[in-house]
């Protein structure tokens, strides 16, 4: 579905990605896990269009997208839940969600989805009217995800969507990741976490210093030495 | 001997002014709130506006209240190839032009006007809305009214645009985070021209209510939009019913100075007060950060 070909990615001139080459089945959860300042990030950004590529080809369903400006790459389905959330924080959670439905103006496709997504987050149901900057953190990326539902993705990207949730939240959280997974959406997962994204990842990559390193099944990689020294402390 | 008929005399043509300051502090809020960007040519909109309702007046008899429809398409379209043209080239920019361009806007435009239609001061001599009427024993102008009616309802439906639209949402999305926008599938930049269409479409509408009983000289955008910047600041960047309240506290300010003290210190006195509010109270009155 989405085909990352040797893409170099730079910030102001310091290179942040080189060479990074990896793919997304349909239909899979595909996680990318390494440290802090590995580049995980910017291989979202410079999928969903908010950087460009120096080289390299980024493919979603046999079409080269790493040209196109962010607001069109949603048009052809990919939903970037980017780091830290980004909210529409005076803006209510509806507001937040029908802004999240911008490319489809459908009336009737809006409230399907919008029932959908109140479904699994029942909590975003109560506080519709809220203003979402009064949310708590765990509400907050429940919204952020259902706002990137509202455009019907083919493909969910998802940035650290853990980092500062209640812990006992984080369970619920990669629940509701598979069980989005299972409605058959393509979800590419960029963790810290390292342990709980492998374990529900069909395939994963380990990201170091701006290039792929390792790359297996979850369950390979949460076996491997390499994995287990590094990033598990075992 | 001051009495109360004067003293409510006084406040309520502050009120009526108020009004009209609130409408071009909302088209500088607007484009401000939406791309940070200060519009300082937003005075010479204004006057534009003024002169083409003028010489349809002058050339083609139209009255003010008849042509204030095409003034507010002229304007639209000067907001939007303003961005086009002037703003979107030095987005990337430094700040430091990007706060010049539209100053250098304002120079270009106000000459502009001297050179093509002289310094000279033009009224409109016989508008449709004319004469005064009596309110509760209060005497008001017939265009003062109409203006300041005319600005408040404006104002009123750029509030509800804003909080009830699709699009007004999409405006108040890129406002608050552009990328986070772009990720919704929202075109920034197609936002940002219509906020500079819908901000100086705003002084389209001021343009053509003043016209009816204010003379019209290249530099008149001068007087409204000092006191609208006050307003913008005083109300908190961005918030429309902000940059209506304080409107409206200013035109009061304003022309109480000029019962109570001397009409020499009305600009004074609106600065007294915005600088203690910045000191004081820097976010506005109903400003958001």
């Amino acid at each position: 579905m989405l085909q990352v070909n040797d893409i170099f990615v730079a910030y102001g001139g310091t290179p942040a990605l080189h060479g990074v080459s990896f793919e997304v089945p349909a239909g899979q959860i595909v996680s990318i896990v390494g440290s802090n300042g590995a580049g995980k990030s910017t291989i979202l950004r410079a999928i969903s269009g908010m950087l460009k590529p120096t080289r390299g080809v980024i493919e979603f369903l046999g079409e080269p997208i790493q040209r196109f400006p962010a607001f069109r790459i949603v048009q052809r389905g990919i939903a970037h839940v980017p780091e830290g959330r980004r909210l529409f924080s005076k803006l209510s959670v509806f507001e937040n969600l029908l802004v999240g439905a911008y490319t489809k103006k459908s009336p009737t496709f809006r409230q399907k989805t919008l029932e959908q997504i109140f479904s699994i987050f029942p909590r975003l149901k109560e506080r519709q009217s809220q203003r979402a900057g009064t949310l708590s953190g765990g509400e907050q990326q429940m919204l952020a995800i259902g706002r990137a539902l509202m455009s019907e993705p083919k493909l969910l990207m998802l940035d650290e969507p853990s980092l500062g949730i209640m812990p006992v939240l984080v369970d619920r959280l990669f629940d509701v990741i598979k069980e989005i997974n299972q409605s058959g959406i393509t979800v590419l997962l960029v963790e810290q976490n390292v342990q709980r994204s492998l374990e529900i990842a069909h395939r994963a990559y380990v990201l170091q210093t701006g290039e792929i390193v390792l790359r297996g099944t979850g369950q390979e990689l949460l076996a491997s030495e390499q994995v287990r020294g590094a990033y598990l402390g075992l | 001997m001051l009495d109360g008929t004067i003293i409510a005399q006084t406040l309520l043509s502050g009120v009526l002014i108020g009004f009209i300051y609130a409408l071009v502090a909302v088209g500088l809020t607007l484009i401000y709130g939406v791309m940070d960007i200060v519009n300082f040519a937003h005075g010479e909109f204004l006057m534009l506006s003024m002169y083409v309702v003028f010489w349809l007046y002058a050339l083609a008899g139209l009255d003010p209240m008849v042509s204030l429809p095409i003034s507010v398409a002229v304007m639209f379209v000067v907001g939007v190839v303003t961005h086009k043209l002037v703003v979107r080239p030095v987005l990337r920019a430094p700040m430091s032009a990007q706060i010049f361009v539209t100053f250098g806007l304002m120079v270009f435009m106000r000459n502009g006007a001297q050179f093509l239609w002289s310094p000279n001061y033009r009224l409109i001599q016989t508008p449709l809305v004319a004469g005064r009427l009596e309110l509760f024993g209060l005497f008001v102008g017939k265009p003062q009214l109409v203006a300041a009616l005319g600005a408040l309802i404006t104002t009123g439906l750029v509030f509800w645009f804003l909080k009830r639209t699709e699009t007004g949402r999409t405006l108040q999305a890129v406002a608050e985070d552009q990328d986070a926008a772009a990720l919704m599938g929202i075109n920034p930049d197609r936002t940002f021209m219509l906020a500079w269409g819908i901000g100086a479409a705003c002084v389209g509408v001021a343009g053509a209510l003043l016209a009816n009983y204010y003379y019209i000289f290249p530099t008149v955008g001068n007087t409204f939009v000092l006191m609208a910047f006050v307003a913008v600041a005083l109300g908190g960047f961005g918030s429309v019913p902000g940059a209506l309240l304080a409107g409206v506290i200013i035109g009061v300010v304003e022309v109480l100075t000029g019962l109570f003290i001397s009409p020499a210190f009305k600009n004074i006195t609106a600065y007294v007060l915005y600088m203690v509010v910045v000191l004081v109270r820097p976010r506005g009155l109903l400003g958001e950060w």
